[in-house]
């Protein structure tokens, strides 16, 4: 496991926003998934400056690369039904 | 408005340079993918197996043009995308000589079209229900696929949409004007 990912922490991801555990970092790059993935809509210069706070342009990027592909494949697997076998 | 800035062009390695100078004329464009050049080491490759699925496979391109007009649609980018589909695609246009303008009016009323067949109307569905509801892609509506498409059209699809899906949001947040990948 990478270093700082505990099971504690993966845990914590359902109530990230009140968890005392997750940094404020690792909060807003949940918050960033969690609003591509369901509301990409509602992403507004408001939190594209919260972002930067913790994050360089070249970290939102990849990140959001990462996002992305969880986003488009993970749909897929879980359509597939791969979770099952 | 970019919210985030584009790599410098300096910065740009050969074949980033390549992919973002096919679309040298639709500066919007550009600039979205000169976003992703901040990770072009990791974002390359990526491009380049999508755009190997769109040129190749075993599926008609114009029908794969035609899901990416789809998911566009559905993040409130489709004045736009209608109108520049053919020019924006990384697929020149002479390629995809089964998509026309008329067509792409038809996805939007898609159910309802007399100009799309049944397949291309499954494949739109398809994209349709994974980008909004993809807990609505039950066996029964497999079954109504494998009625059209094989299984290894199934996956072919399905990545078109699945990367079509998780980037081009990507740029509508970035770049309103860009929208789909």
């Amino acid at each position: 496991m990478d270093k700082g990912l505990t099971e504690e922490k993966i845990k914590e991801l359902e109530n990230y926003e009140v968890s005392e555990n997750l940094t404020r970092r690792e909060k807003l790059a949940i918050k960033y998934a969690e609003k591509m993935g369901i509301e990409h809509q509602s992403i507004d210069d408001k939190f594209f400056s919260l972002l930067h706070e913790e994050f360089s342009d070249a970290e939102i990027v990849e990140m959001s690369i990462v996002i992305s592909v969880c986003i488009g494949w993970g749909r897929l697997l879980s359509v597939f039904k791969v979770e099952e076998d | 408005m970019t919210i985030l800035n584009p790599a410098r062009k300096e910065e740009l390695s050969p074949a980033m340079a390549e992919i973002i100078g096919r679309f040298e004329g639709d500066p919007d464009y550009a600039n979205g993918l000169q976003i992703f050049a901040h990770k072009q080491e990791v974002f390359e490759p990526i491009w380049n197996a999508y755009l190997n699925m769109l040129e190749n496979g075993k599926l008609e391109r114009g029908l794969k043009e035609l899901v990416r007009i789809k998911i566009a649609q559905n993040n409130d980018c489709s004045a736009y995308f209608e109108k520049t589909s053919l020019q924006r695609s990384p697929m020149r246009p002479e390629a995809v000589p089964s998509l026309t303008q008329e067509k792409i009016a038809a996805t939007n009323s898609y159910e309802v079209s007399d100009i799309l067949d049944r397949r291309e109307k499954l494949a739109l569905k398809f994209a349709e229900k994974l980008g909004i509801e993809p807990e609505g892609l039950d066996d029964e509506f497999f079954d109504l696929l494998r009625e059209e498409f094989t299984d290894p059209e199934i996956v072919e699809l399905a990545h078109v949409i699945a990367v079509g899906i998780g980037f081009e949001r990507f740029l509508a947040v970035w770049e309103p004007r860009v929208c789909a990948i």
